[in-house]
């Protein structure tokens, strides 16, 4: 839709998005005033006078596009000045006010959007599933087509940052003339980018031996603290113990007791599958050697996390519920 | 207790005749005086009191003796910690650090303004870093001729005084008092009840302060029973992890609330003094001093870790006790010595017979190894996981 509202509000943590926002309006009203004068302030240290300036009618007439960044940080007085505007707004002028999301001056917020001002999400995009949509979104607006794999294999290589994720989407559709699939991403883009203890921990409680030792040593190579790893290992552990302790399956009921969120006790619940009592409890005690070593007990801290995993790993072979049932076979 | 009503200063000191007896010999007798003494000897057993009575004594004209059973003036402010000429460290934090001791050693080259000595005392000597012992030593090779230091420690491990202090100071060893002398002080001195005195004297295992603490405080009485309800109740994985849980909020809550009735208040004062929120001329120019509001956070924060680790220890001491009553009645039988927790005598005797000698030492073991874990800065919460489970009873 073409934005062609008087009031804009452009919010949200995701800096792209929000500059693409105030592209696609200025590029509107362009498109219908191509005489149009654009303004464009920040309104941190804005005086108000500034403001009111460029806000009052034009001699010449004319319509007039006026964007004010960065808004949260607009001290009391310019606050007012746009709540009082938006009260009354000009019909030749088109003011978008750009708000990087949070508590601070969300009362003028309230005031545009009670004055009837078109709003712009702009979220930060936190789950895989929104990243994926977003890449094949960019891919399919540079005119490609990008496969589920390679999809995958992008957001994993590149990380969270959009602007990275635009850029590299929109250089695999010119290399690769419009089809993408997983070889075209791992001919430029390899490896992990977004590796935290919690990934290493995931695995480690699956029992998946070479792949936490993989995400180990991504996690160390990015630079993740080694405590972090060992603090994100004892969480795991700590949780599925929490969790498989209790009589209950209900989520629900689990994470009023635990007092967690309930994703969380969902997570445990699948992780601790194949865990046995007596292996969590090694695992515990792994888990506070493990969290000594990193502190300095251990002469080498990236050996103690390895080592750690593997003994996590080992014990819940040993131990675990369906250990027997494969030894039987 | 040796010390008669004569020789108020030492009152304080309870169960050591031998300690006292050979200070006073130092106070009376210039030829027998040294530079530097250490007083080592386990928690409670008043290394700090009877380093202060020592500097008392020192700094009175009448060395500390006072026949009609009153005290001067130079005594009182000795023992109230604002005489002149007694410096005192007491750590709050989790160490002393160089530049606190470069302070103090600043200090101990004066000569005594008023007193008959320059006393530096160091309580919890052990909490020293390193540079800040070789500045001590530096000062102990040295002395000024009317200075003395008195360090406190809990032992002459190495890993609590380095041997080249150590070896500069004169040692005064005080020994854990007897249940006796514990109950007999709490009921001349503080006027308790002497039933309940000879049980909190029972249940302190030597410790004077905690004795008190125990007679005093209803509050300290429960939180005791819920640590030395833990073994018995170790069960399951569940009850481990809940008991870990209880013991570990426990702490935190103690630190919290000595954070809340202490940090608002120091805050505001150095707010206060720093003239925040004062009005008038030049106030837009005065500095907001932000960094000694930084720099007293970072101690009350360094305090609160360690109020939190002192009180988590103290239940992991509790907890070591009752397994050593299950080991010794699991030895002794009838014959056994006196207990660390007299009252728990039941629980020590279920626990013997549950885990026997074996598993009374692992688990003595255990908690030894979860106090040397929270030394070396591991998560309290996963260092007592670790350790309740541990401590769970066999099936």
């Amino acid at each position: 839709m073409e934005p062609t509202s008087r009031l804009r509000v452009v919010v949200g943590e995701e800096e792209l998005l929000r500059s693409r926002a105030v592209a696609a309006v200025r590029a509107a009203v362009l498109a219908r005033n191509p005489q149009a004068e654009v303004h464009e302030l920040a309104a941190a240290g804005l005086p108000p006078g500034q403001l009111a300036d460029v806000l009052a009618p034009s001699l010449f007439g004319g319509h007039r596009l006026v964007v004010v960044t960065g808004v949260h940080e607009a001290a009391g007085a310019l606050a007012d000045a746009l709540t009082g505007y938006a009260k009354a707004p000009d019909p030749d002028l088109t003011l978008v006010v750009v708000h990087a999301g949070g508590k601070r001056n969300e009362a003028l917020l309230k005031a545009f959007r009670a004055a009837g001002a078109a709003v712009d999400e702009c979220p930060k995009l936190t789950s895989a599933g929104d990243r994926a949509a977003f890449v094949r979104n960019e891919v399919r607006s540079s005119g490609g087509r990008i496969s589920a794999d390679a999809v995958a294999a992008l957001v994993d290589a590149v990380g969270a940052d959009l602007r990275a994720l635009s850029a590299a989407a929109g250089q695999l559709v010119s290399d690769f003339g419009g089809s993408i699939d997983a070889d075209a991403v791992a001919r430029f883009h390899r490896g992990q980018a977004e590796v935290s203890g919690f990934t290493v921990a995931e695995r480690v409680l699956v029992g998946d031996r070479a792949g936490s030792l993989e995400a180990l040593r991504w996690a160390l190579q990015r630079g993740v603290a080694h405590v972090l790893v060992a603090d994100a290992i004892a969480d795991g552990v700590r949780t599925a113990a929490r969790v498989s302790s209790l009589a209950s399956t209900n989520p629900g009921e689990l994470a009023r007791v635990l007092k967690m969120p309930p994703w969380k006790v969902k997570k445990a619940q699948a992780q601790s599958r194949g865990w046995s009592i007596e292996g969590l409890q090694q695992a515990l005690r792994v888990a506070a050697e493990l969290n000594a070593d990193v502190k300095g007990a251990a002469a080498s801290a990236d050996y103690a996390l390895e080592r750690a995993i593997r003994r996590i790993v080992a014990i819940r072979a040993q131990t675990g519920r369906g250990s027997r049932v494969r030894s039987g076979r | 207790m040796t010390a008669g009503p004569a020789d108020d200063v030492w009152a304080h000191v309870v169960g050591q005749p031998a300690a006292v007896a050979e200070l006073r010999a130092a106070v009376a007798d210039p030829a027998v005086m040294t530079h530097a003494w250490l007083f080592t000897g386990p928690p409670g057993s008043g290394r700090s009191v009877a380093a202060r009575a020592f500097a008392a004594a020192l700094q009175c004209p009448t060395a500390g003796r006072h026949a009609d059973g009153g005290t001067c003036h130079s005594c009182r402010t000795v023992l109230a910690g604002t005489h002149a000429d007694v410096q005192a460290v007491v750590p709050e934090g989790l160490s002393i650090g160089v530049a606190e001791v470069r302070e103090l050693v600043r200090i101990a080259g004066r000569a005594p303004s008023q007193g008959r000595w320059q006393v530096v005392l160091v309580e919890d000597a052990d909490r020293m870093t390193e540079q800040a012992a070789n500045t001590v030593l530096k000062m102990l090779e040295e002395p000024p001729a009317r200075t003395v230091f008195l360090l406190c420690a809990p032992s002459l491990h190495p890993d609590d005084v380095p041997v080249t202090v150590r070896s500069r100071c004169r040692v005064v060893t005080l020994r854990t008092p007897s249940a006796d002398a514990i109950a007999d002080v709490l009921v001349r001195r503080d006027g308790f009840d002497p039933a309940l005195a000879a049980w909190a004297a029972g249940a302190a295992g030597g410790h004077v302060g905690r004795a008190r603490r125990l007679a005093r405080d209803e509050a300290a009485r429960l939180a005791r029973k819920a640590v030395l309800d833990i073994p018995l109740s170790l069960v399951s994985l569940a009850a481990c992890l809940d008991a870990a849980d209880d013991l570990v909020s426990a702490a935190q809550e103690e630190a919290d609330a000595a954070a809340a009735a202490l940090d608002g208040a120091e805050t505001e004062a150095v707010k206060a003094s720093l003239g925040v929120g004062a009005r008038g001329p030049g106030v837009a120019a005065a500095s907001r001093g932000a960094g000694v509001l930084k720099e007293l956070e970072k101690k009350q924060k360094s305090r609160a870790t360690r109020l939190s680790r002192d009180s988590l220890d103290r239940a992991l001491v509790d907890l070591a006790a009752l397994y050593r009553d299950a080991l010794v009645l699991h030895a002794a039988g009838d014959q056994a010595p006196p207990l660390a927790h007299p009252d728990r005598r039941a629980d020590a005797e279920e626990l013997a017979r549950r885990i026997g000698a074996e598993g009374a030492l692992r688990r003595i073991d255990a908690l030894l190894a979860c106090r040397t874990a929270l030394e070396q800065n591991v998560k309290p919460r996963v260092a007592v996981e670790a350790l309740t489970v541990a401590l769970r009873l066999p099936a």
